[in-house]
């Protein structure tokens, strides 16, 4: 059992701010953990900034990685801030050198390339970029030019401008007008040293240069990358959303997308894993923004393997032609249209002409860079994971999340970064987080208003200003530069000298200065409320086209502000203890992998089982491709897990009913005819799948022979199998249909094993795989390939021409449309190996009375297929492994690990705090309807029969306040937003004008 | 589980004597009806404990001084009554009643829950005038008497029932149907004169009263949403509102234990009068009626079951409730969503579909 | 010479997406008219119809809801919270003949600082062209 830790003791280096390494670095500062978020660029986000939208929900929702939303914690979009205490993010800086210290710690040097601009003085005015006279291509936006002094995307993390010294020509241009003084032309490199108690790498990958790609045509103008078109198609992006071809701006209406441009060839022998479904999501976009558009995708295999994603590339698109082959040659014409010659599978050759054509292009590994500094090995240029791991590495204090050990999706990289989270918890041990005293705010106070344009006051009349707030009776002062902290003694001197107990701060666009705002007033002895930033200069400074209006909006919006904040006043609740107790129902390798990890940082657990043993569907699995042995593995859980004393596990132990909320759930168990009740802070189900048993006669089910996959992998281990002559597989059975419209996962990947075990055994042996689109995804596909070389035979079929099986004078026999051949063939099979699919086996539960809501599928829905994988509707409620969806047993451990990082961050509060971004219930007022509670999208909200009125659970609430306009007694209210102060806020907006001042 | 049976007494005898049957049955062990209020020529909802004041109700006096659901609320909102109460409940009534399930302020579980159907409504001045030592009914008043909202109700049976008690196409009986399994139950301990097979003849009627309605209610509505068009109608049509929110008081769905309007967010402080006199020149007084009203009908424009309570409550008559079917009639068609249709609808302003209204917000620019 | 109407517009604005995207727009210096008042809210689902009316009675030209795109929101489902009371509460006005058309509802992501200037131009040529709002100006109201 791991240590007493203090809220940011332990440290925690992430190398790569991209989407894992963000994930993984709030995740881990959400522990209490003290994170360094390492980046090689000048700024965060590495490719999801280019992004707009991301399958399978055509939608960001990268915010909702927030678990929280809090003074202290940026309430923002996480493409512009990540801001929190306890995490410190370097730019610019690459590693150089690990050093092994005592304890297994170790010690990171890190290289920071200057930035030429300090931080912590740059004001963001952009006047160093505008006077640059240096022009380079764009790396972010990719079709146009950037200056050298510039940052990667607009409102970029850190916010502040950086000096790219390659390119930049030392003309001082900048000095000249940097306001701050903060431009250092000869700032020299800096050397950073961390210590950590655990490292995650996620470095994410490079994509795939298609230079080498000549005979797709790569130096043709309207070739372009997929990026390229993301970036086309992006509203910021260098068309600003429309789509025009690069050669003469005309809008394509026949655009042709290449699948596995640079993936699965001899560069890159492994499937790049998110283009297929990127590829086309992008096909989505351009076909919803230009419908009369034709849409041609060529593929190899349409690898939509996740649970929603085949569904997702059949449902939404309807109207595109696939192609199954490569195109063998792209050619231009005069015109710079692009004909594209392909064979298809009927061995025909065509040309046919697009506008445009988008390589899809996967994904490099960057590991080989950095790798030995770690002792790590390497695995076609992404870090090597262990085997019967997603991200574990050789050394266990080192983490590869996302692309880091091989090409990702981006699902599974948050899954990842969180059981990062997760797995560093259970080795470091967690600290209890600290309660904040609550703080009320009391009604009349004196309000001040402080206006910071930064340096940029050129449109403002401050004496005019002055006058009329004076006339308001609220005091007036312009200070300039608070956010580089130069103008904070000012600020603080004015609100002493003042008496103030209010102020607005209207300034620039609020990443760091409203943060840094709020941490001063606290220090005053104020509540964060009390100060109300005013986002002013980008919006209106900048933003309005009209100069002689900032006069006038300067005062109405800072008077709007001002008198919002007089009609400010709360009293804070009181916290919630929450139960010290996580119940977790199912003893599959999920939940038992779940239990021995809270267990591990001292969380007590209650583990149910409804059998009459642990272990679940992973007894029955066999050697994995990669070489993981399930059994000892699971055998050694199970034993761990019996042992622990935090561990209570109940077999025969069924769930029946659950009452409460987060922190307070009951649960009612039900052990034969004893019914037993447990109270728990979070619940997670870990209630596993079943195989898909196909009906009588389906692939021939039933016949003497023909036997499921699993089974047959259990059959091959005992030798059973080393008389076989020739065996067919058949894929996609009871999957990719209309009753199980997904695709299960982890078929394919078996039967590779499957037939490479065979082949391995006895070389002379015929395989035959019979499959849909081969589902052998990122580095997996390296066992395609060595199948094939084996001397495995695989035949395409398409789900209207499926095969049959049948016995025929004692043996059984296969017939299957060989599209190749163009006719059907029959092959005679010692043995039919069906591989049957994963379809849901979860039972309705009963959670205060209303059953849990599953997903189409059957599986347990989570609140969002990204960036919340493991959550679902109702808040301390999660979900992971098989009851989820189809996956692999290392996956499924790994989704037990990011729950079990979510979940600790309410086991870890010894009580749950209120907080200011909530709603409340004005129990007078309200009239128990219960409306509040359905509008909730957070279930933060229950009915409280005691005082017959909703209540809020405040540790709950993210303060959205949805419930308030739901209700129509404004019985449930905003603290953030009152509606006097909304309706005051109206009346100053439109009063001021009519004065013409 | 849904039988229609006949009896074959006139309404008002053939419904006491419905009643008296429940309570002989011990089925129930109070029952709200419409009764006589004190001896006087007005009938209100009465709860009853046994079947001896029965000879009081009038089941189908073409009145309605309030909603029965309202005071079905006050009967079951804080706790559900131990022993089963029988309610009879006018469509619009029920309605409402089933708008105030959904929100929580009605519990049906120990309610027998019996309909009527209504024919139309009188104003209790109306009906005072007509009545005399008899009550009077429906046939005693010409149309125009009848309530404007009652001849646009588009329902003269109600959608929720455990039982309801059908006098269209009932050839001067009753036709009790079964509606639920609770109802069916029921109806085995009644004495029914025949089981109904062929209930075309109830159809047809129904369908041709609520063609009538619906055709005087598109002409009307029409009319009047010519006379409130624009913000200058409105303001016309509500010129004598006294801002007294009896509307409100009186609408069965606006259940809120203090109006929104009516809370501190309205008790502004004294100089911003000054600052809106200042500003307009001329402060209406009082200030945000028309707020009030256009704040209402968003609050209730998807739950109104046109019932026009609002209307009858009205000092100034105001047609408020003509004005409230016409949103709340357009707004629920616009939206698909029926106030009172069923139990199991959702809150529509707490949810969503994803598939509604899908152009909006996604506009192109 | 008469002034040239210059409309009012109160903007709600989700401060995950739309308020973003202001100050995107305003960062990249995309301008656009200075037209919308802003109020930043948590989420476009909070906007209560009320504070829309208030508005319109009080003067405003045009109420401009900004939220964040479907699947978008922070909220998990604000947004089509949002969507459906801004319906009835236009299918209110459009009954009521009070011009719903004075009240968008759009979605515009954080990553959106064009479609933000180009909302607000289009909303404040389009307010331009039907002249003030008849709800402010009576005095009655």
């Amino acid at each position: 059992m791991a240590k007493k830790v203090k809220e940011f003791e332990r440290h925690v280096v992430v190398l790569g701010g991209g989407a894992a390494g963000i994930a993984a670095a709030l995740a881990l500062n959400d522990l209490g953990f003290k994170v360094s978020l390492i980046e090689k660029q000048s700024h965060l986000l590495g490719t999801i900034g280019q992004l707009d939208k991301q399958f399978p929900n055509d939608a960001c929702g990268f915010c909702q990685l927030r678990s929280r939303v809090e003074p202290g914690v940026s309430e923002l979009c996480l493409r512009r801030d990540l801001g929190a205490e306890g995490l410190d993010i370097y730019n610019l800086s690459t590693l150089w050198n690990v050093e092994k210290l005592k304890g297994e710690r170790l010690k990171l040097y890190f290289n920071q390339e200057p930035a030429y601009i300090k931080p912590r003085l740059c004001v963001r005015c952009r006047k160093c970029e505008d006077v640059c006279p240096v022009e380079v291509p764009d790396e972010f936006n990719l079709l146009g030019k950037r200056k050298a002094a510039y940052t990667r995307y607009p409102m970029a993390i850190p916010p502040t401008w950086v000096i790219d010294g390659e390119n930049c020509t030392r003309c001082g241009e900048c000095v000249k007008v940097c306001p701050t003084d903060c431009i250092d032309l000869e700032m020299q490199p800096r050397e950073i040293s961390l210590e950590a108690d655990a490292v995650v790498i996620a470095t994410g990958f490079s994509l795939i240069d298609p230079a080498y790609l000549t005979e797709l045509g790569v130096r043709f103008p309207n070739v372009v990358t997929s990026l390229e078109l993301e970036r086309i198609l992006s509203d910021m992006g260098p068309t600003q959303g429309e789509l025009k071809r690069p050669s003469d701006g005309s809008e394509p209406k026949k655009v042709a997308f290449v699948f596995c441009a640079g993936s699965r060839d001899r560069l890159h022998p492994y499937c790049s894993t998110a283009c297929c479904m990127y590829g086309a999501k992008e096909a989505r976009m351009l076909g919803d923004k230009y419908p009369d558009t034709e849409l041609t995708i060529f593929y190899m295999d349409r690898r939509g393997y996740g649970k929603p994603y085949y569904s997702y590339m059949e449902e939404t698109l309807p109207d595109v032609r696939w192609i199954p082959c490569r195109p063998a040659k792209v050619e231009e014409d005069q015109d710079n249209n692009l004909i594209v010659h392909y064979e298809s599978e009927d061995g025909k050759f065509h040309k046919e002409e697009f506008d445009l054509v988008t390589l899809v292009v996967g994904q490099e590994g960057r590991a080989d860079d950095f790798a030995n500094l770690f002792e790590l090995e390497t695995n076609e240029g992404f870090v090597k994971i262990e085997v019967g791991s997603e991200i574990g590495t050789a050394n266990p204090k080192v983490f590869a999340i996302g692309s880091a050990g091989g090409p990702k999706d981006l699902p599974d990289s948050i899954t990842e970064a969180q059981a990062a989270a997760g797995r560093i918890a259970s080795l470091l041990g967690i600290p209890k987080t600290r309660n904040t005293p609550p703080k009320s705010v009391e009604p009349f106070p004196k309000v001040g208003v402080v206006f910071d344009p930064v340096g940029d006051d050129d449109g403002l009349d401050k004496d005019a200003i002055k006058t009329f707030f004076a006339e308001k009776g609220i005091t007036t002062a312009f200070i300039n530069y608070t956010e580089t902290g130069k103008g904070l003694s000012e600020l603080e001197n004015f609100i002493k000298e003042k008496e103030l107990d209010r102020l607005v701060v209207a300034g620039p666009a609020p990443n760091k200065a409203e943060r840094l705002l709020k941490e001063r007033v606290q220090e005053l002895g104020w509540h964060p409320a009390q100060l109300e930033y005013l986002d002013f200069r980008e919006p209106v400074l900048w933003g309005y086209e009209d100069a002689s209006k900032f006069n006038e909006a300067a005062l109405t919006l800072a008077l709007a502000h001002a008198e919002k904040l007089r009609l400010l006043s709360f009293d804070s609740a009181e916290p919630v203890q929450p139960f010290g107790r996580a119940l977790i129902v199912g003893a599959g390798a999920a939940g038992l992998w779940a239990a021995r990890q809270f267990a591990d940082v001292g969380v007590s657990v209650t583990l149910i089982e409804k059998t009459e043993q642990p272990g679940g569907q992973a007894r029955k699995l066999s050697r994995t491709l990669e070489g993981f042995e399930p059994a000892p593995f699971l055998e050694n859980l199970i034993k761990k897990v019996k042992k622990s004393k935090k561990i209570e596990l109940l077999t025969n132990t069924t769930l029946d009913r659950i009452e409460g909320e987060l922190g307070k759930f009951t649960a009612h168990l039900k052990r034969g005819e004893k019914e037993l009740i447990r109270g728990a802070a979070i619940i997670l189900f870990a209630t596993g799948a079943q195989e898909y048993e196909p009906k009588k006669d389906e692939f021939g089910w039933g016949l003497e022979g023909v036997i499921s996959e699993r089974d047959f992998a259990g059959r091959i281990s005992k030798g059973e199998t080393d008389d076989l002559k020739s065996v067919v597989m058949i894929q996609c059975v009871g999957s990719r249909n209309e009753e199980h419209p997904y695709c299960s996962r982890v078929c394919c990947r078996r039967a590779l094993a499957n037939a490479i075990a065979l082949k391995e055994a006895n070389p002379k042996v015929e395989v035959t795989i019979i499959a849909r689109d081969v589902m052998s995804w990122g580095l997996s596909e390296l066992y395609y390939l060595k199948a094939r070389e084996l001397g495995v035979n695989f035949i395409r079929y398409e789900k209207d021409n499926p095969p049959t099986v049948s016995r025929r004078d004692g043996k059984l026999v296969v017939s299957v449309f060989d599209r190749l051949l163009d006719a059907t063939v029959e092959l005679s099979a010692g043995s039919v190996v069906l591989a049957n699919g994963i379809v849901a086996s979860t039972l309705p539960i009963l959670y205060n009375d209303k059953p849990v809501s599953f997903d189409k599928f059957g599986f347990f829905a989570e609140v969002n297929p990204k960036f919340r994988p493991t959550e679902l509707e109702v808040d301390g409620m999660f979900a992971a492994g098989l009851a989820k969806g189809p996956k692999r047993l290392t996956e499924s451990l790994t989704e037990a690990s990011a729950a079990v990082a979510k979940a600790l961050v309410f086991l870890r509060a010894e009580k749950l705090a209120p907080k200011y971004y909530v709603a409340r219930t004005n129990t007078r007022r309200c009239a128990f309807c219960g409306i509040c509670i359905d509008a909730c999208p957070n279930s933060a909200r229950v009915m409280d029969d005691d005082l017959m009125s909703a209540r809020v659970i405040e540790a709950i609430c993210q303060g959205c306040g949805i419930c308030a306009s739901a209700c129509p007694s404004q019985a449930a209210h905003l603290l953030t937003l009152e509606s006097d102060q909304a309706f005051r806020m109206i009346d100053v907006m439109l009063a001021q004008t009519e004065r013409g001042d | 589980m849904v039988g229609i049976y006949k009896k074959d007494l006139n309404p008002r005898e053939a419904t006491r004597e419905f009643f008296a049957e429940l309570f002989e049955a011990n089925l129930i062990s109070s029952a709200l009806l419409p009764a006589r209020k004190a001896g006087l020529n007005q009938i209100f909802p009465a709860l009853l404990s046994s079947k001896d004041s029965l000879e009081e109700t009038f089941p189908f006096a073409p009145v309605m001084p309030l909603s029965t659901a309202v005071q079905l609320s006050k009967i079951t909102r804080f706790a559900d009554p131990e022993h089963t109460v029988a309610v009879l409940l006018r469509p619009c009534e029920s309605r409402a009643a089933v708008e105030l399930v959904k929100l929580r302020q009605i519990s049906l579980d120990n309610v027998l829950l019996i309909t009527r159907d209504c024919p139309g409504t009188v104003e209790p001045e109306t009906f005072e005038e007509k009545a005399s030592d008899t009550i009077p009914g429906f046939s005693d008043f010409t149309e125009d008497q009848i309530r404007p909202v009652c001849r646009m109700c588009e329902h003269p049976t109600a959608p929720v029932a455990d039982i309801n008690i059908g006098t269209f196409g009932a050839e001067g009986g009753i036709i009790l149907e079964a509606k639920t399994d609770k109802g069916e139950e029921i109806l085995k301990h009644v004495a029914l004169d025949a089981e109904l097979s062929d209930t075309s003849s109830r159809e047809a009627s129904l369908k041709q009263e609520t063609e009538k309605r619906t055709a005087f209610m598109e002409k009307n509505l029409a009319e009047l949403k010519k006379e409130v068009a624009g913000i200058e109608g409105l303001v016309k049509f509500f010129a004598k509102c006294i801002d007294c929110h009896n509307c409100r008081t009186m609408c069965p769905v606006c259940y809120c234990n203090e109006c929104f309007f009516d809370s501190a967010t309205f008790h502004f402080e004294g100089p911003r009068y000054e600052e809106w006199t200042q500003r307009r020149g001329i402060l209406a007084m009082p200030r945000d009626e028309i707020l009030f009203h256009l704040g209402r009908m968003n609050h209730i424009g998807l739950s109104c079951v046109a019932c026009g309570m609002c209307e009858q409550a009205c000092p100034h008559d105001i047609r408020v409730g003509q004005l409230f079917t016409l949103i709340s009639t357009t707004a629920q068609k616009e939206l698909d969503i029926h106030a009172g249709r069923s139990l199991t609808d959702p809150l529509p302003l707490a949810t969503f579909r994803e598939d509604e209204f899908t152009e909006m917000g996604e506009e192109k620019v | 010479m008469e002034k040239e109407f210059d409309p009012k517009i109160v903007g709600f604005f989700c401060n995950w997406c739309t308020a973003a995207a202001a100050d995107l727009a305003g960062t990249s210096r995309i301008q656009y008219p200075a037209n919308v008042r802003p109020i930043r809210v948590m989420c476009s689902g909070s906007v209560d119809a009320s504070y829309v009316i208030k508005a319109l009675l009080e003067g405003a030209d045009g109420v401009l809801i900004g939220g964040c795109h479907p699947n978008d929101c922070h909220y998990v489902n604000g947004n089509y919270k949002a969507r459906r009371r801004v319906a009835l509460l236009k299918s209110i006005l459009t009954t009521l003949d009070l011009d719903p058309d004075r009240v968008w509802l759009r979605w515009i992501s954080a990553a959106e600082g064009v479609r933000f200037a180009k909302v607000v131009r289009q909303m404040t040529e389009e307010i331009k062209e039907k002249g003030p709002n008849p709800m402010g100006k009576s005095t009655q109201t």
